[in-house]
């Protein structure tokens, strides 16, 4: 069982590696010969965007979706993180004050 | 190492431009919310442009641009190694993912799925929709890199980041005639990646010692969170991450998190619809 799942994590770590290499070298590979349309260059820059805020939101829920209840201590730590990330954009900051806030909640609850 | 640049097609140009502007709002892990671009080169004076530039001088020149950046990363890539050792991988596995991916939110939103047990076929997509990204960044440099040889054009690819692609396409678009555009892209890239690593492999170390009770994983969310909202700078922008944080939301039922992939579709649609609303008008 541990030998099948230490497996299992090597197969994603590799195959991970792939896809994002892939991604990487298209446009490289092709050596400059072909563009993507305006439009689909312009969707490709809210990418980001999109998938950020995407994840965010079910780490709300204990990062689980079988479990619909938002955790209100997790809740609260966000909006403090999303505070300081708003005014200071420091991921080192972000985080230590945010988990800070977490772990307050959780010991007072 | 390359040949000097050749004169290209109008639409090449055309890639040249809109590369430099994308520079601008890409979204990158920052020092301190300031400054993340670097200061504007023209009033220095470089061997590139006097002629005989050797590829070592570009080379420091592409290490002494990214310092800033390497200091920067460290602690995110430390963040990374404790993830993923708290989502149940081991030490030497964590280290791998950070060596072979070289791409913290995505490595970050593969660990959490994998930590629900997501299958493998899940989790690629997500990693294969968080590094879209990269498609265009790819696009982007291709022409300043026409020519250059496969081997070196293969270890570009694995270097190119959010923070080595914004120097890049910032200097290249710059100096045209600049020679050496390898050596200053692995000056950029090979530091990070080594400061990533370094990061990872002490974060991994400690994660072993952390209990569960700490809520590791919560780092998480709040690194997104830190990465997304100092990079909103306009209104389409933000449209788009309400856009797809709401549908995420919505989406939560779904299995698996496949809920991602929608609220990626939707965000990306609702940001090109903002854009025509209020930027074209």
């Amino acid at each position: 069982m541990v030998a099948n799942m230490s497996q299992y994590a090597w197969l994603l770590i590799v195959s991970m590696g792939l896809v994002t290499f892939a991604l990487r070298l298209s446009f490289l590979m092709l050596n400059g010969r072909l563009v993507f349309p305006p439009l689909v260059q312009r969707a490709l820059r809210y990418v980001p965007y999109a998938v950020l805020a995407a994840l965010v939101v079910p780490a709300l829920f204990g990062g689980r979706e079988v479990d619909f209840a938002v955790q209100p201590t997790r809740l609260i730590a966000a909006l403090v993180g999303a505070a300081i990330a708003w005014r200071s954009g420091s991921v080192l900051l972000t985080l230590t004050l945010g988990m800070v806030t977490l772990w307050l909640g959780k010991f007072l609850v | 190492m390359e040949p000097r640049a050749r004169p290209r097609a109008a639409r090449a140009l055309l890639v040249c431009r809109s590369a430099s502007s994308v520079s601008r709002d890409v979204i990158m892990p920052r020092v301190s919310g300031s400054q993340h671009l670097p200061p504007d080169p023209d009033g220095r004076q470089t061997v590139a442009e006097s002629g005989g530039a050797s590829a070592r001088t570009t080379f420091l020149e592409g290490v002494r641009d990214i310092t800033p950046m390497v200091l920067a990363v460290t602690p995110f890539g430390a963040v990374a190694g404790l993830a993923a050792v708290g989502s149940g991988l081991g030490f030497h596995e964590a280290v791998a993912l950070s060596a072979l991916v070289n791409a913290g939110s995505s490595q970050l939103a593969a660990l959490q799925l994998y930590a629900q047990g997501a299958p493998l076929l899940v989790i690629l997509a997500t990693t294969l929709v968080v590094n879209l990204r990269f498609l265009m960044y790819s696009m982007a440099l291709a022409p300043y890199l026409h020519g250059v040889p496969k081997r070196w054009r293969l270890a570009v690819s694995h270097v190119l980041v959010d923070q080595t692609f914004a120097f890049a396409v910032r200097r290249f678009g710059d100096r045209p005639g600049a020679g050496h555009r390898v050596a200053y892209f692995l000056g950029l890239g090979i530091p990070l990646l080594l400061a990533w690593n370094g990061g990872t492999i002490i974060g991994a170390a400690l994660g072993a010692q952390v209990p569960a009770g700490w809520s590791l994983d919560f780092a998480i969310p709040l690194t997104f969170l830190a990465l997304l909202l100092p990079a909103i700078r306009d209104r389409p922008a933000a449209v788009a991450a309400a856009a797809g944080g709401a549908t995420a939301f919505l989406g939560l039922g779904l299995p698996y998190n496949l809920g991602l992939i929608v609220a990626a579709l939707v965000g990306i649609a609702a940001g090109l619809l903002a854009e025509r609303r209020w930027w074209r008008t």
